[in-house]
């Protein structure tokens, strides 16, 4: 269910993401980068790093707050389910209220259809810093 | 806390790392970043940066090391292959930007049983000089070693 002031977005991980993303971050786990390493560990593929799509999430809460980093103060986030490269992720942003100078923004991310991330908190303070 | 005799919190050593500007732009290009402050000196500039700023889950890069250390404690016996994050909580201080020296320090605070699977808590605090820019909640879960 989404509320009225609610947001979505779309984000494809493209098929190279998991190549890229393990040489900028230095994560080479063999579950991201081969996909016989990933089928031997129970996976259907490789599999997209979770900090890979928690920075999504942050992005878009970001981007629709304003998009200044100096703002950011918190995530909180579960990972339910593995993210697969190829296939489109659709991140729904809520407007969770605010606690003082700070908007709460819950995000929940799907893909195909399937829950990976539900109930993630994002707070960003509602002022420009100084 | 202690599980199976652990002496727990157990600290770690920090670890110190200085990203370059490259670096922190191939992090941004690695997550889609679009924002000038990313990507470009000049504009991280004008925005009152002292160089281009790290994405906030860069945060993630400094960990990976000292966690590492963490997972490969013979003490704790935790098994690399079968663990993944669970769950993450960071607060953000302020940003980080290429060229300044971080220091990364973690703690375990918790290893238990979670159903079929172990969880293992570990706190980070991210720092540059004396000013703390980040805190993190790290939850890894190690499949399939529960009761």
């Amino acid at each position: 269910m989404t509320s009225a002031g609610a947001r979505t977005a779309t984000v494809t991980p493209d098929a190279g993401v998991t190549d890229r993303y393990a040489a900028a971050s230095g994560d080479r786990n063999p579950i991201h980068i081969d996909d016989d390493a990933a089928r031997a560990a129970g996976l259907p593929g490789r599999i997209v790093h979770g900090y890979w799509t928690m920075a999504q999430v942050v992005r878009v809460a970001l981007e629709n707050a304003g998009g200044d980093p100096r703002r950011l103060r918190r995530l909180e986030i579960r990972l339910r389910g593995v993210v697969m490269p190829g296939l489109p992720l659709t991140l729904t942003v809520s407007d969770d209220g605010h606690r003082g100078r700070v908007a709460v923004s819950r995000i929940d991310v799907e893909q195909e259809g399937r829950s990976v991330i539900s109930g993630a908190r994002v707070d960003i303070n509602a002022e420009e810093a100084p | 806390v202690s599980a199976g005799g652990l002496p727990l919190p157990k600290a770690y050593p920090s670890v110190d790392r200085t990203p370059t500007r490259s670096e922190v732009i191939a992090y941004a290009t690695a997550v889609g970043e679009c924002a000038p402050v990313h990507l470009d000196l000049a504009a991280a500039q004008a925005a009152g940066f002292p160089d281009v700023v790290a994405p906030a889950l860069f945060v993630s890069v400094l960990l990976h090391e000292p966690l590492m250390d963490v997972v490969r404690d013979p003490v704790l016996g935790i098994d690399l292959d079968r663990t993944v994050v669970g769950e993450q909580t960071f607060d953000w201080h302020a940003p980080i930007c290429a060229g300044e020296r971080t220091r990364t320090q973690a703690t375990v605070l918790v290893v238990e049983p979670r159903g079929r699977h172990r969880a293992v808590e570990v706190r980070t605090t991210t720092h540059v000089g004396a000013e703390l820019r980040a805190a993190g909640l790290w939850v890894g879960v190690e499949r399939g070693s529960g009761t």
